[in-house]
């Protein structure tokens, strides 16, 4: 078992949700997102997030549009769309149930025994 | 001092050291590998690409003049490096690769030819992904198979490439043969076979090294015991650890080495995705691999820079050749692929045994060296065009050809430097020995008298001229030369010619008169006359009859400088002289050199030819006019049926005065020239001259030898 695999494994689930709940707030620009992830220690490598936003685009959940910046070629600023905000409607859900879960899960004192991992999806 | 340039990235104008855009562009080029196969690629590559221009602009804006090698560094850093990122991607994989699905089910393990990589019809390929091994090696095999049997393999490939289908195949993605850079020796192609095969690195050593062992275990056990003997042993065990070795340069050149991380997990076959390559960096291979890895991305950039262009430029020939057709197009331009391809591969065989064979030829030719080469400089150049001249072009079209099969794109332009300079440096050679050769030529011993054979005069007047010795044959001693023709026997300390020519002249006087003239060429007269001393020749004469030996021996160090002896006999008015057919078993050539009246043409001249054109068992008599006829009154150089219709001067002797003019006109000219000599230098161009015409002279020469 390599714990790196697991670590990426769980933060790959979750790195969308977190982007596109800081899209959410407002327009963003890639390199906001990124400041705010660190700002919020979930540290992201901005070429991991090209793709990951390029494929949001793609997929219809955002849309993006130039805006002059003083500093630099014109940047792209993502918002949500529709059927993104509804997408991200659907992922809040299951991030509540999961962390609950999760939550109430890790935070019991002793296991008890005879508990069945799928009730967690059932709850 | 750094370079700097000016860039446009993204709209931005933007100033770069030229080590930092190069560190740039390999950072981008592995990020263009990375999401080769992602759908927004052009899109992520530009937005990422933007970011970086933004960054560096931002650099500028607080002072930097241009964007340092750190500035990247940092940049980069920022951004992450392709084998740090997250595997966001879930649905990557299938998007990619539908066609490889499509052959990987049940079908599999059929053989198909492999269109996507493919140099003839993709056979090769085909085949080394069916056995699932690097198509190079099925290529190579391929090739050997062509050229030792005698065109066996293409015929088979004609077959295959018409019964096969074709398909899209998969890319190998196993073992590819490397050298090893982190093992190594010498080049580290032993420990680059042993990852191949799976073997340990010194066992490969071993048996690269085996021969070489073997033959100075076998020369340093059998030199006491069998002198002789122990060169054929050597000989043997000597051209395999040649083979071994030349191999081993043939390897070394034309393997690529595994510089990258991506090229060293290729070698020992493991899978390689991007995880692994971050596992495998991660592993504590540090920042020295990284730098070595971005160097080797760049060299593959450039690589695939040519690619590209080359492809561009195979496409507009095919469209050129389908424009006129696709069927009839289609397959004449496969027929001329084909025939190119043999014919350069036979052509490459034959100068890759042709390189073998002058290896090996060189070792047993080689005592004949010492009859030829003098001095230190003569043997160096000698050298020089025997490696260099000679073997330098073999070497690079080899490398070329095999680097061509193994699909290696041209990575070092060095290479072409390199053999470009060793085969300069031949050039030289052989102009230098050629003029030194020339020169050691240059002069005869003509003008020092022969000796005089004291004789009793001929009872009955008339002389026999007869050889009694045995006729000289090659003897064999080196037994993997073969002569052919008779007249030379050479062994290790002696040269044997049957260089001897008996010529006919008339008496002064009323008396036979035998004259011994050893002749011998030279740097200077005095030189040639040193060597004709040196040769050993006999004549004995004894009632009547002149016993002249059967060849001339020349010693080792004297060399050969166109040795000959010459036997004059000088016959009375009204005497006869009879030739026994025992003469045959001379065999006499001249070596000179004519120069021409202009500049300084030299030329090597080699005749054959005998003048000596009288039959034997023949009755001659000497006339008043210095011509020998025969009792028929025909004289010796007309064929029989020939009348001579009255003239006074017979060809023999209009031949001996135009030569003794030509004599005298070379001899006028040699004066002419030693005052022009010190008169003016040369001109380039009559250097040159000199040069060309030197040349040609080696090659009659070694032709001669030949």
């Amino acid at each position: 078992m390599n714990i790196e695999n697991t670590q990426s494994q769980m933060r790959k689930g979750i790195l969308e949700f977190c982007i596109l709940s800081i899209i959410r707030r407002g327009e963003a620009y890639p390199s906001d997102i990124v400041e705010e992830m660190r700002a919020a220690n979930l540290n992201i490598l901005e070429g991991t997030l090209y793709p990951l936003l390029t494929r949001l685009k793609n997929a219809e959940m955002l849309s993006y549009r130039w805006v002059e910046s003083s500093s630099g070629p014109p940047r792209k600023y993502f918002s949500l769309t529709e059927k993104g905000e509804k997408f991200y409607g659907e992922l809040e859900q299951t991030w509540n149930e999961l962390s609950n879960g999760v939550n109430a899960l890790t935070s019991k004192r002793s296991p008890v025994s005879g508990q069945n991992p799928d009730s967690l999806e059932n709850q | 001092m750094k370079k700097i340039i000016s860039i446009n990235l993204s709209g931005r104008v933007i100033l770069i050291e030229d080590s930092a855009f190069e560190k740039l562009q390999s950072y981008l080029d592995s990020l263009r590998r990375y999401f080769a196969k992602e759908e927004g690629r052009d899109e992520i590559i530009n937005d990422i690409e933007s970011r970086i221009a933004e960054l560096m602009n931002d650099k500028t804006r607080k002072g930097a003049t241009a964007i340092a090698e750190e500035d990247v560094e940092e940049i980069v850093a920022s951004m992450g490096r392709p084998e740090d990122f997250d595997p966001v991607d879930t649905e990557e994989p299938a998007s990619a690769t539908p066609r490889v699905e499509r052959l990987q089910g049940p079908r599999r393990r059929r053989l198909y030819r492999d269109s996507s990589d493919k140099i003839l019809g993709g056979v090769c390929a085909g085949i080394a992904n069916y056995l699932n091994v690097d198509p190079a090696i099925i290529r190579l095999l391929f090739a050997i198979i062509t050229f030792g049997g005698f065109g066996f393999g293409i015929l088979i490939y004609i077959l295959l490439w018409i019964v096969l289908p074709a398909g899209d195949l998969e890319e190998y993605a196993g073992k590819r043969l490397y050298r090893n850079p982190d093992d190594r020796v010498f080049g580290g192609v032993a420990s680059g076979l042993a990852a191949y095969f799976g073997r340990e690195a010194w066992l490969i050593r071993l048996i690269f090294a085996a021969p070489l062992l073997l033959n100075i275990l076998v020369g340093m056990f059998s030199w006491p015991f069998f002198h002789e003997g122990s060169f054929v042993t050597n000989m043997i065990f000597g051209s395999v650890s040649g083979t071994f070795i030349v191999a081993y340069i043939v390897l070394w050149i034309v393997l690529p080495e595994a510089r990258s991380q991506y090229q060293k997990m290729e070698m020992r076959g493991e899978k390689v995705d991007v995880n692994r390559i971050r596992r495998n960096v991660r592993e504590g291979l540090g920042t020295m691999k990284e730098k070595v890895k971005n160097w080797g991305e760049e060299v593959r950039d450039s690589a695939r820079e040519f690619n590209t262009r080359g492809k561009a430029f195979a496409t507009e020939v095919r469209e050129a050749g389908q424009r006129t057709g696709r069927g009839l197009g289609h397959v004449l331009g496969v027929l001329f692929r084909v025939f190119f391809i043999f014919l350069a591969g036979t052509i490459a065989f034959a100068l890759f045994v042709a390189l073998l064979g002058l290896i090996v030829g060189g070792v047993g030719v080689w005592p004949l060296k010492n009859f030829l080469l003098e001095g230190f400089w003569q043997n160096t150049f000698a050298w020089g065009i025997l490696l260099f001249f000679l073997g330098i072009p073999l070497v690079a079209f080899i490398t070329w050809l095999i680097r061509r099969i193994m699909r290696v794109r041209s990575q070092h332009s060095y290479l072409g430097w390199i053999f470009g300079g060793l085969w300069a440096l031949g050039w030289v050679s052989l102009a230098l020995f050629a003029g030194s050769m020339v020169n050691d030529f240059r002069r005869d011993n003509s003008r020092y008298r022969g000796t005089e054979l004291p004789i009793i005069q001929p009872a009955n007047g008339k002389m026999i001229v007869r050889v009694s010795g045995p006729e000289v044959l090659y003897s064999g001693d080196f037994p993997w030369i073969e002569i052919d023709g008779e007249g030379v026997d050479i062994t290790r300390d002696s040269l044997k010619l049957a260089n001897v020519r008996v010529r006919v002249e008339q008496s002064n006087d009323s008396a036979y008169h035998v004259e011994i003239k050893k002749y011998s060429r030279g740097r200077t007269a005095a030189d040639a006359e040193a060597r004709a001393q040196q040769i050993s020749f006999n004549a004995s004469y004894t009632d009547s009859v002149l016993d002249i030996g059967s060849g001339i021996g020349i010693g080792r160090e004297s060399r050969f400088r166109g040795q000959q002896a010459v036997v004059i006999v000088r016959i009375p008015t009204g005497k006869r002289i009879r030739f026994d057919e025992s003469l045959d078993k001379l065999h006499a050539l001249d070596v000179r050199i004519s120069e021409k009246r202009r500049w300084r043409e030299n030329r090597f001249d080699i005749d054959f030819d005998e003048h000596f054109n009288y039959r034997s068992n023949v009755d001659y008599v000497m006339g008043v006019d210095g011509v020998l006829r025969d009792e028929w009154g025909n004289r010796a150089s007309e064929s029989y049926r020939y009348r001579p219709a009255g003239d006074s001067i017979s060809i023999e002797q209009q031949r001996r005065k135009v030569e003794e003019e030509q004599r005298k006109l070379r001899e006028m000219e040699e004066k002419r020239k030693t005052m022009r000599r010190k008169r003016e230098f040369r001109t380039p161009a009559d250097t040159g001259k000199a040069w060309a015409s030197s040349r040609s002279a080696v090659f009659s020469l070694v032709d001669s030898w030949n």
